[in-house]
């Protein structure tokens, strides 16, 4: 592990150590996720881009996940606690040629029984005098999945993703976007960990979580911008997810912006319902059992909704700009079919740093 | 379903497509920080990990890093 991270983090160090240059970037964030099912989750983060050459960008960033959880996915299998760390270290290279851009980039994350190597490519070409955006893009990432206390066991998931999508200047004041996204996933994508009880008529039993080895998993997304009076705009969200375990979803999000002078108040609002996968059960009984089951409450139906307010203080200093950060969102997730858990409330917080070097 | 929705998705493409004609001199408001597809891409890469997590809808939105942090 110590190996496969040090590349990136002697890019990032090299990144660090060259001089500073006009639109060089250092991001520092740290949000914490804490919810009333006993999960709380830190996520600092480090970034640094680089203007490296003409018309390059190159970019890193490290973050981790620092888990402690006692939810009811954990307490139903036997187990009192968890407790996981997850690293992530990723670095991207973008090039401007004229009105085109292309872009590559590297991901990898390590958890104790979790790996996963991502590789992505893009391309993005301005049209109609840069009215017009047209990005297209292609990922691939292979996990490696391990199950704690159990060496022999290894599974692989391999993930391929292609996007297309167009931004549009539609006015003076008005730019809209549409996207669509399809992934393809094929290889083990159940939790080691996770067992469903069966209804029997001589009594319950427990079977380990069985999923559909394949998923194909569509996405459309059509977003909305739009300036208005004083300085301030409303942003629009919505996407379409449909896939091929029968699950569909609709995502719709608003936010509004507001500036004065050098500080700037974000409100949002995220509306999320899905539909259950079509072999969930609320439970499953063995006279009745179909060939996949699961006891993951994020395959059943359910909603959520996100509240959060945002403050973002940008402070000119010689030759830079210091940016700080601060943001609170509320959510509450209610599930209508899940039979161990009915909702959850929660909150996620969030501090930052940028330092934007002109 | 999929297939329709894809032909609506390409017509409102097609639609889109060189609707505006904003010269470059009329792009101060369009040019705002606050007018971005996608303002602040880091703070969106921690809320995709968070929500991928913890919802069976993924992409469209940008897409976190692999690993599920939650295993």
């Amino acid at each position: 592990m110590t190996s496969r991270l040090a590349v990136p983090i002697a890019l990032a160090l090299t990144l660090a150590a060259l001089p500073a240059r006009a639109d060089d970037a250092f991001v520092l964030k740290t949000q914490v996720y804490a919810d009333s099912n006993d999960t709380v989750v830190v996520s600092p983060l480090v970034a640094l881009s680089r203007d490296a050459w003409t018309g390059g960008t190159l970019s890193a960033h490290y973050v981790a996940d620092v888990i402690s959880s006692a939810s009811i996915d954990v307490t139903s299998n036997a187990s009192r606690h968890m407790a996981d760390f997850r690293s992530e270290v990723a670095a991207s290279m973008v090039q401007r040629l004229r009105a085109s851009t292309i872009s590559a980039g590297y991901t990898y994350s390590v958890e104790h029984d979790y790996e996963s190597h991502g590789a992505d490519l893009g391309f993005q070409q301005d049209l109609f005098q840069r009215n017009t955006t047209l990005s297209v893009g292609y990922g691939f990432t292979h996990n490696n999945v391990g199950r704690a206390g159990d060496r022999s066991f290894h599974r692989t998931l391999d993930v391929h993703g292609a996007s297309i999508s167009i931004a549009q200047t539609l006015g003076q004041r008005m730019v809209g976007s549409l996207g669509y996204t399809f992934s393809w996933l094929d290889g083990y994508q159940a939790s080691p960990y996770r067992f469903v009880r069966i209804n029997g008529a001589m009594g319950d039993w427990k079977v380990p979580e069985t999923l559909p080895l394949e998923r194909a998993r569509h996405s459309i997304v059509a977003g909305w911008r739009r300036h208005l009076f004083r300085d301030s705009a409303l942003h629009i969200d919505y996407r379409l997810y449909l896939d091929s375990w029968g699950i569909n979803a609709h995502t719709v999000q608003l936010g509004y912006f507001v500036s004065f002078g050098d500080v700037t108040l974000r409100i949002r609002e995220r509306i999320y319902y899905q539909a259950a996968a079509s072999f969930f059960r609320t439970s499953y009984s063995a006279d009745d059992l179909p060939a996949f089951v699961t006891a993951d409450k994020e395959l059943s139906t359910f909603w959520s909704s996100i509240t959060g307010l945002k403050v973002d203080w940008r402070l000119p200093v010689a030759h830079r700009a210091l940016a700080l950060e601060a943001k609170v969102d509320l959510f509450y997730f209610g599930y209508i079919d899940y039979a161990l858990l009915s909702s959850r409330v929660g909150a996620d917080l969030a501090l930052g740093l940028t330092v934007v070097y002109y | 379903m999929i297939p329709r929705a894809l032909a609506a998705a390409a017509l409102l493409f097609a639609l889109l497509l060189g609707a505006g004609c904003v010269k470059p001199y009329q792009r101060e408001l369009l040019a705002k920080p606050i007018m971005a597809i996608q303002p602040d891409p880091y703070e969106a890469l921690l809320d995709q990990h968070m929500l991928e997590a913890r919802e069976a809808a993924a992409g469209g939105f940008g897409s976190a890093g692999g690993g599920c942090g939650c295993n």
